[in-house]
């Protein structure tokens, strides 16, 4: 399941042995090992319900697992041990939750609670505050603050009584962009600038590129793939990974029979395979199905028949006006993939430019017919238009365009079990 | 309208007067019913808080006996303490009936539901995420009570209004146990009642007004500390 391969010098801070969660007779957690090693910000990323807000209560010992435990320091938390753990972390949830008294006393709490005697907790509160940028908001009630104000409060009350470890559970989810974009690199120069062993929970993959060293991503309550979040993110492992990563493409298919793997993919670890992609609701059995070039495992490459998924990426899909009659649907013999087919939908992309879903044409002798789908039946792509791109072409419904993708860009993954 | 207005001048002049009866009288409906209300708030908010947080099985029936508590009639109450402090009855050896602390234990026994029942509600009102957050900030199990009874204050503050205002305007349960006894268990309202029965309404009005004034002090108290600090 690891992606790391290399012993570790430093034993794990904290790891999850055996852990199984229950909640109405359901597994919401089921993790047979997880570790956190000393100094790194690991990221668990999954979708809503995989488990991970509970994983990561149980890993502070605030749910008692139904079997298998949490470790700290090689033994297993339970009641004063657990206690002992919680004042040597500091945790941030997704509503700052603070007490209703001054900011300066919720900031102090922790190391109030820790037996900190009140003029000095003040003091190393107002310190927590300032590296937050909220000191003027030392002697307001706390209940009297906006969204942001509340959210730097938080996170200077988890940094005040510098924890060895940082819970953080999705915290800036509820922020607007400037406020989240800002806390987050306020955060992440914090980190690089006092190192600390961080745990995070997220939705958004950019959070995940900027801040964590290793990602781990969970399914169903079951880790999927742990590994080194570079790595992680450019080869899943499998395509409800891939969709969780944010890959807007999971295209199936099935490997060429023959050859595989058909090469080695210069400049990577990894090797090239034929797949012929699997078309929807194919209109005649003999649909001409598109025969793309693909990255899958060197060391392990999928078998000759196997279905698999192929993982893309639509920041890199190039998606450009056909020119009349140089379409083709057949790859040629470069690793680059050329596919015909026409404008379906053009929506709006939250990162700027445009998402733009091309159906494929099944057809190569008809590069586009203006229907969408050719005669062939569905198959469709999901593209990304920059603002550059935009400006110099706008893309109508129905208008043919050229799908081009590189082999090293299209990832095979193993499909889902049905 | 004459017989109020000769009650209220009547008041005043046995409280101007210093009249020693009624004054004796005021101090033991505060002494009972203060010591009433500090039992129940000493076992009501522990247990109230206990059931708001915890869940275990028979929780539920336990809230169920708490609520039915609130609706005791007090009649009933003064009925079964005094059985059980009778001579012949299981703790007639304490010789407690016909004294004020009978009354206390019937007072108490009508004041601790209704504690029980809003502390149960005050913490059930916290976001249960901002219990797990003041854990996962380093409390121990006392820094924790501390912190959700702080975040309730309000709450729980008119919990112990309630035990208190439940406990002093009680008379049928006080009667029965204490017998309103002059100089031993005659508090404000048995001795209102007494004096209407007699037919000295004057009285009975100077006493009743007594009584209003000295549980309006009393949640007056508490309502200032209560509004302390106010939320912004």
């Amino acid at each position: 399941m690891d992606g790391d391969n290399g012993a570790m010098e430093a034993p794990p801070v904290v790891a999850a042995a055996g852990l199984v969660v229950l909640r109405g007779g359901r597994a919401v957690v089921d993790v047979p090992r997880l570790e956190v090693r000393p100094g790194e910000v690991l990221g668990i990323v999954g979708p809503n319900g995989a488990g991970k807000s509970t994983l990561l209560l149980a890993l502070l010992g605030l749910i008692r697992p139904r079997r298998g435990a949490v470790l700290v320091d090689g033994a297993a938390l339970c009641g004063r041990r657990a206690a002992a753990w919680r004042r040597r972390t500091a945790l941030v949830l997704q509503e700052p939750l603070l007490l209703d008294m001054s900011v300066l006393d919720n900031v102090a709490a922790p190391l109030r609670f820790r037996g900190v005697a009140a003029p000095a907790a003040r003091v190393q509160a107002q310190g927590a505050l300032e590296a937050f940028r909220a000191a003027d908001l030392a002697r307001r009630p706390a209940r009297a603050l906006s969204q942001g104000e509340a959210r730097r409060v938080s996170l200077a009350r988890a940094f005040a009584a510098s924890p060895e470890v940082l819970f953080l559970d999705e915290p800036f989810t509820s922020l607007d962009g400037p406020t989240r974009h800002e806390l987050l690199h306020e955060l992440a120069g914090h980190l690089r600038s006092a190192p600390r062993t961080v745990v995070f929970v997220s939705h958004d993959m950019g959070e995940v590129a900027v801040l964590a060293s290793r990602v781990a991503v969970m399914l169903g309550g079951r880790l999927a793939q742990v590994g080194a979040t570079a790595a992680v993110l450019a080869r899943p492992a499998t395509a409800a990974v891939a969709r969780v990563l944010g890959y807007e493409n999971v295209l199936l298919g099935w490997v060429e029979d023959g050859r595989t793997p058909a090469g080695r993919l210069p400049g990577r670890e990894a090797a090239l395979a034929r797949v012929r992609l699997e078309v929807e609701r194919p209109l005649t059995p003999a649909a001409r199905r598109p025969l793309v070039w693909a990255a899958c495992d060197a060391a392990d490459p999928p078998a000759p028949g196997a279905a698999v998924a192929i993982c893309l990426q639509a920041e890199d899909v190039r998606l450009e006006p056909a020119v009349a009659g140089a379409g083709a649907a057949i790859p040629r013999e470069s690793l680059e993939n050329r596919l015909s087919g026409n404008v379906g939908v053009v929506a709006p992309s939250s990162r700027g430019g445009a998402r733009v879903l091309a159906r494929v044409s099944m057809d190569a002798a008809v590069p586009g017919d203006g229907h969408g789908g050719g005669d062939g039946g569905a198959l469709a792509v999901w593209g990304h238009l920059s603002r550059d791109d935009l400006a110099r072409w706008h893309p109508e419904p129905g208008e043919p365009v050229t799908i081009g993708f590189c082999a090293g860009s299209a990832w095979t993954t193993p499909r889902d079990a049905p | 309208m004459g017989v109020i207005w000769n009650g209220i001048v009547e008041a005043m002049r046995l409280l101007v007067r210093g009249d020693v009866e009624v004054l004796r009288i005021a101090a033991l409906t505060l002494r009972v019913s203060g010591t009433a209300t500090l039992f129940a708030v000493a076992v009501g908010v522990p247990l109230g808080t206990a059931l708001g947080l915890v869940s275990f099985r028979g929780r539920r029936a336990v809230v169920s006996v708490v609520n039915l508590g609130m609706g005791l009639p007090p009649v009933v109450v003064g009925l079964w303490v005094s059985i059980f402090l009778w001579r012949y009855g299981p703790f007639g050896f304490l010789h407690l009936l016909y004294t004020p602390a009978a009354m206390i234990v019937a007072q108490a026994t009508l004041a601790l539901p209704i504690v029980t029942a809003l502390t149960m509600a005050a913490v059930q009102q916290l976001d249960p995420r901002l219990r797990l957050q003041v854990l996962a900030l380093g409390a121990s199990r006392p820094q924790f009570l501390w912190c959700l009874w702080r975040e309730a204050r309000f709450s729980l503050m008119a919990a112990v209004m309630a035990g208190f205002g439940g406990a002093v305007s009680e008379v049928g349960a006080s009667m029965m146990v204490g017998g309103n006894m002059l100089g031993r268990t005659r508090v404000l309202t048995t001795a209102t009642v007494m004096e209407v029965a007699r037919g000295n309404y004057a009285l009975a009005i100077a006493l009743s007004i007594i009584l209003l004034v000295i549980a309006y002090l009393v949640v007056l108290a508490l309502t200032l500390a209560q509004q302390r600090r106010r939320p912004a």
